[in-house]
């Protein structure tokens, strides 16, 4: 069996021992094995990038410890040469052009290799860019410069802490993109963080999910949104609906905002003749009834319940995604 | 064939392990971006160069000899002692301001985990953040040099002078420097490391000052017959400790020592019972003294460093 990429064991963070303490990590154990996009899901404030910071020895863990390819960064840092990072948004030195901003992050770790360099600018698409100084950079492009960072020193694990913060719609898919190309066209593996959960959802294999500290629930996406079929109708009235149906199956209101006349049965695609028959019977106009795929937003607030609030909703971020 | 590995090897160039620091490169560039780095050493050459004209027109009214001519020599060296004090005042005042905001600053910027994440040695930060700093003062200081050297068209300064001057103003600037690396990178807040860099110096500055005054003072009250040589030892080595502590002390003594007794090296003390013993002149104690500080602050900062956020 390979070794896993990140193994977590029992990872805690107190902040403010003697007084007040708070416990912003709470024995947290994961996996990320070679290969894998892992995301790492959580609320703001729910311990994401503090487990980021202890990960990467930016931050002493309180109890357990997190091993990067085996090996514990406390005891052997240069393990950290295998990992590139993008913590909590991409900070450069806004005065130096985006070819310098590489420049010092390349000599800090040894050595720079502008063959290299110029190879990820292609990448992220910011060739022509690099000879603008980085304070007339837009955030997108500041993450971009990020990754490329990130990657100047060919590392096997990336980690990339909210990669899309602050990014358009157009800069999101390009992103995603990117994760991907990382994953599956060059064999890295990818530990993702991020509350755009659809972003997540289409580029992550397995999942983790972290609240006030603790991991709620972690597994493989599929298998996650797999578990249940469900269906969902479009209707006259919500209320009439749910009262004719809700004898034979459960029903839900869609958590989709402002889209208040569908519901969600937990039905399969056999059942909407029968589903349809009854509400016609009961007099309820039915405009639309399809089988839906549980997405992993839908997922992510019956895990999390009341407790997540989106920070920066954008389309994208939002929404279930029917299957006709 | 040139490989880039003998190329390294035949490289003559001594700075080019200074100039493959990234954050001493990064730093030398940011410093010297724009018209402010300009603009502060044209300040400090108008002010050095208006006291010592402003000290040329008083001196050259102060120090008529008996036959109604100017004393060269005295006006000489009043003149290169005055350029000196500011010049002394100006790095004390100024290689605080360039240091104690250099490791705070990357956290108030948000950079700082930008340069852990590389794994940049510790002592490289700390090396690349002094040298980059102290590469500007030590420009200050030799751009004053002309000014300084104003004291040889009346005599009276010896080339000497000037190289211990300089020797001394450069212990200062790495010292001090080295303070503020230390408080830069003992808090987040660059704010409050000028604070506590400049307290800190204020405190070796009036501590030191007041020692060598009051060792001075018991010194000269000193009565011969009551004295013992062993009391007078005691007291002369902790008058040494206060002037060698201070650097306007240590250069007023060693001018002293210079004018007087002509070693540049050592001096001669005489005791009250006549007996006379060789000590070191103050420059040496003074610079040896606060390279080898200046080296356990260093360390001390890296240390510090190395410390993971609790």
């Amino acid at each position: 069996m390979a070794t896993p990429v990140i193994e977590t064991e029992g990872l805690t963070k107190i902040f403010g021992r003697l007084r007040n303490p708070k416990l912003a990590v709470d024995h947290i154990h994961f996996r990320v094995e070679p290969g894998q996009v892992y995301g790492f899901l959580g609320p703001n404030g729910a311990g994401k990038s503090t487990t980021i910071r202890m990960m990467l020895n930016l931050m002493h863990a309180s109890d357990g410890k997190a091993l990067i390819f085996g090996e514990d960064p406390r005891q052997k840092p240069e393990i950290l040469f295998r990992v590139g990072s993008l913590v909590e948004g991409a900070t450069f030195y806004p005065y130096l052009r985006g070819w310098d901003n590489l420049k010092v992050v390349g000599n800090s770790r040894g050595g720079f290799d502008a063959t290299r360099a110029k190879q990820l600018l292609q990448f992220v698409g910011l060739v022509g860019s690099e000879r603008v100084r980085v304070k007339a950079y837009s955030t997108g492009m500041k993450q971009r410069l990020g990754i490329a960072a990130a990657l100047l020193n060919n590392p096997d694990l990336v980690i990339l802490d909210e990669p899309t913060n602050g990014m358009d719609p157009a800069g999101i898919r390009e992103m995603r993109q990117f994760i991907r190309d990382l994953a599956y066209k060059y064999g890295k593996t990818v530990f993702l963080t991020s509350h755009l959960l659809s972003e997540v959802q289409q580029t992550s294999d397995r999942v983790a999910i972290i609240n006030k500290g603790k991991i709620v629930v972690e597994g493989l996406i599929e298998e996650l949104l797999n578990q249940e079929e469900q269906l969902e109708a479009e209707v006259g009235s919500i209320e009439k609906a749910k009262t004719a149906l809700q004898e034979r199956w459960q029903v839900a209101a869609s958590t989709v905002p402002n889209e208040h006349n569908k519901l969600r049965i937990k039905a399969s695609r056999n059942d909407t003749p029968s589903i349809v028959r009854r509400l016609v019977e009961q007099n309820v106009d039915v405009f639309s009834i399809a089988p839906v795929r549980q997405s992993l937003e839908d997922y992510f607030l019956e895990v999390i319940g009341d407790d997540f609030v989106q920070p920066n909703s954008s389309p994208l971020s939002i929404g279930g995604t029917p299957h006709a | 064939m040139e490989t880039p590995a003998n190329r390294s090897r035949i490289s003559l160039n001594p700075l080019r392990p200074l100039l493959r620091n990234p954050v001493a490169l990064k730093e030398l560039r940011g410093r010297m971006r724009g018209p402010r780095a300009f603009v502060v050493l044209t300040c400090y050459l108008i002010v050095v160069g208006g006291f010592t004209t402003l000290l040329y027109i008083a001196g050259t009214a102060a120090t008529y000899n008996t036959t109604g001519e100017v004393d060269g020599g005295t006006l000489g060296r009043v003149l290169f002692g005055s350029v000196v004090a500011i010049e002394l005042f100006l790095v004390t005042f100024i290689t605080p301001a360039f240091t104690a905001g250099s490791i705070s600053g990357e956290h108030e910027s948000q950079t700082y985990d930008l340069l852990r994440t590389t794994l940049l040695p510790e002592r490289q930060l700390v090396f690349g953040k002094l040298f980059s700093a102290l590469a500007y003062v030590f420009l200050l200081l030799l751009a004053a040099i002309p000014l300084q050297s104003i004291a040889f068209l009346f005599g009276g300064v010896d080339v000497e002078e000037i190289v211990i001057s300089l020797l001394v103003l450069l212990a200062t600037a790495i010292f001090l420097g080295n303070i503020g690396v230390y408080y830069s990178a003992m808090t987040h807040r660059t704010l409050r490391a000028n604070i506590m860099t400049y307290v800190t110096i204020l405190a070796v500055i009036l501590v030191t000052t007041a020692g060598a005054v009051i060792a001075l003072a018991i010194v000269e009250g000193l009565d011969p017959s009551t004295s013992s040589s062993g009391s007078e030892w005691v007291l002369l080595v902790a008058r040494g400790i206060f002037v060698c502590l201070n650097p306007l002390t240590t250069l007023l003594s060693t001018q002293q020592y210079l004018v007087n007794q002509q070693t540049l090296f050592t001096f001669k003390y005489t005791f009250t019972d006549g007996t006379t013993t060789t000590l070191p002149s103050p420059w040496i104690a003074f610079t040896i003294f606060y390279l080898l500080l200046s080296v356990a602050v260093f360390f001390a900062t890296t240390r510090h460093l190395k410390r993971i956020e609790g």
